[in-house]
């Protein structure tokens, strides 16, 4: 801090700032007696656009009085850190996670969900990354080269096929989703897949490998032995990503 | 044809700003917190506008009034999107926006002090320094002062004095700052001083009661605010270019089109006998 500011100074700074985020009104020197309220309203609505352009599926899941105390609380009591006001909804996330027991408790997912949403605007956002000059032809022998601007979450609820209002802990389970970020069209794409798929994309990806390289180990763990059936469910599925954006295919 | 008139970069535009010719900017402005560390589509849609436009940046998030330390590391992502972009014009506003270690995302009033001034300049010199160029600081628009011990054209031009910064004459706030606090907004521009002046943003606003308007950027420029702005530049010794800011209830392209030609209509009045800024 410089040694210029007075600390009375800071105080009528700090009391102002303070007012913003928690809304009660201080004792501010010599300000216009019924503007106050101005700031509080103006901050408040910023912050509340950010977290629930961010956060649509969250605010169609709670009730009205539930997000607005959710987002009250956050902002009064977190000190968001982010110079950017739209990465600032990430840091709701964690907040939720470590502050709100009743929420989650009564929305177990929720964090999930949150955690869902957010990586859509991530994913979105995010800054361009290099894309590998190689593509696959040949879906059996040679190793998918996949765009790097993708993920596979691992979900314990099945946030990608069901309405987050009809998702209860009956529900708990695995579940995995493909992210990823279309080269083209840059639109972010959900894609649910089966553990063997999501198993099989993370293997080529892990052991840089092909599936005719896979197949003992799909043979053992999966205790698949027809190898024409595979090439014949695998196969659709390859196209599809290709048509997507998900590999990078020269067809 | 525009010559000094620009226009506030908005991604409500879509891509219509840049498939039509119906908005014919001298340049665009850009808030850089909006656009730092962004891929994909936009970063796609502002390479294509910063090939056909320069490039100006109007800050959010520096919080030069702040009694927090500066983010450097911020900054240093400022200055990395400034020499990406060939920003020309880097303008941030003369308020805080952080405070206790915590972002506020909007612009709060700064006490009108002596030691704020003090506090304000030395930092403003620093950004200044690892920036190396100069700051162009605007007037903000404010709803109540706030333990005021002077007034704010002294503690601006105090700034300005100290700091060695410029000015971001923003006409629209001068008009509502003088409507709010009850003053004359001419007499306050007749104290200012002028010679800092690098650029002019233009910009509607809300009245809401009697006694209060809010600086929305949302509604047409009025009437006096064009008055007040033709009155401004007439005290200018040079040109500078001058934003249309529209931030909210972004109208027709067309509506926007009528605004820039009116103020460029205004400036080409009033400096048509000097070359041309962008």
């Amino acid at each position: 801090m410089s040694h210029a500011l007075h600390n009375d100074t800071l105080e009528q700074q700090r009391l102002l700032a303070k007012y913003c985020r928690d809304g009660v009104e201080p004792q501010l020197k010599d300000v216009t007696k019924g503007r106050l309220h101005n700031y509080r309203r103006l901050v408040f609505g910023v912050v509340r656009e950010a977290l629930s352009i961010t956060y649509p599926l969250t605010v169609n899941l709670l009730t009205a009085k539930e997000w607005t105390v959710l987002i009250q609380e956050f902002f009064e009591s977190h000190h968001c850190q982010d110079p950017q006001v739209w990465k600032m909804p990430f840091e709701l996330i964690e907040y939720a996670e470590k502050n709100q027991p009743v929420l989650t408790k009564k929305y177990p997912h929720l964090i999930e969900l949150l955690n869902f949403e957010w990586k859509e605007v991530e994913y979105y956002m995010m800054p361009d990354e290099a894309f590998p000059k190689e593509s696959t032809t040949d879906f059996w022998n040679e190793r998918w080269v996949f765009n790097p601007e993708s993920e596979i979450l691992n979900l314990s609820y099945p946030l990608h096929v069901k309405n987050a209002r009809f998702i209860s802990i009956t529900d708990r389970g695995q579940y995995f989703c493909l992210i990823f970020r279309q080269p083209k069209t840059f639109k972010v794409k959900f894609l649910g897949l089966s553990p063997f798929f999501a198993w099989l994309i993370t293997a080529i990806q892990n052991g840089q490998t092909n599936i005719s390289d896979l197949l003992p180990t799909i043979k053992l763990q999966f205790g698949i032995t027809d190898v024409e059936q595979l090439k014949q469910n695998i196969h659709p599925f390859f196209n599809k990503l290709c048509a997507d954006g998900m590999i990078i295919s020269s067809k | 044809m525009s010559k000094y008139v620009g226009i506030g970069y908005r991604k409500d535009f879509g891509s219509a700003f840049l498939e039509s010719d119906i908005l014919d900017p001298a340049f665009v402005e850009v808030a850089p917190e909006n656009w730092v560390d962004v891929g994909g589509y936009w970063k796609k849609e502002l390479s294509k506008v910063a090939n056909k436009f320069p490039i100006y940046t109007h800050g959010l998030s520096l919080s030069i009034g702040s009694p927090d330390p500066i983010d450097w590391g911020f900054l240093k992502r400022i200055k990395a999107f400034i020499q990406e972009w060939d920003v020309q014009v880097y303008s941030e506003h003369l308020s805080y926006s952080k405070c206790d270690n915590a972002h506020i995302y909007d612009l709060l009033p700064i006490p009108f002090r002596e030691d704020a001034v003090k506090h304000i300049s030395q930092r403003i010199k620093e950004v200044q320094d690892f920036l190396g160029r100069k700051l162009v600081i605007e007037i903000v628009s404010y709803y109540t002062p706030v333990a005021a011990e002077m007034s704010e054209v002294e503690f601006i031009n105090s700034i300005l004095k100290e700091s060695d910064c410029e000015l971001l004459f923003d006409i629209n706030n001068i008009y509502v700052n003088a409507f709010n606090h009850n003053y004359d907004p001419k007499q306050f521009i007749e104290q200012l001083d002028l010679s800092s002046v690098k650029y002019i943003h233009m910009a509607g606003h809300e009245k809401v009661s009697d006694d209060l308007i809010i600086d929305t950027h949302g509604q047409a420029i009025i009437d006096p605010v064009y008055d007040l702005f033709e009155h401004a530049i007439s005290k200018l010794n040079e040109p500078v270019p001058v934003l249309l800011e529209r931030d909210f209830n972004i109208p027709e392209m067309e509506e926007l089109a009528i605004e820039m030609n009116r103020l460029e209509g205004i400036c080409q009045k009033q400096w048509s006998h000097e070359s041309c800024i962008a």
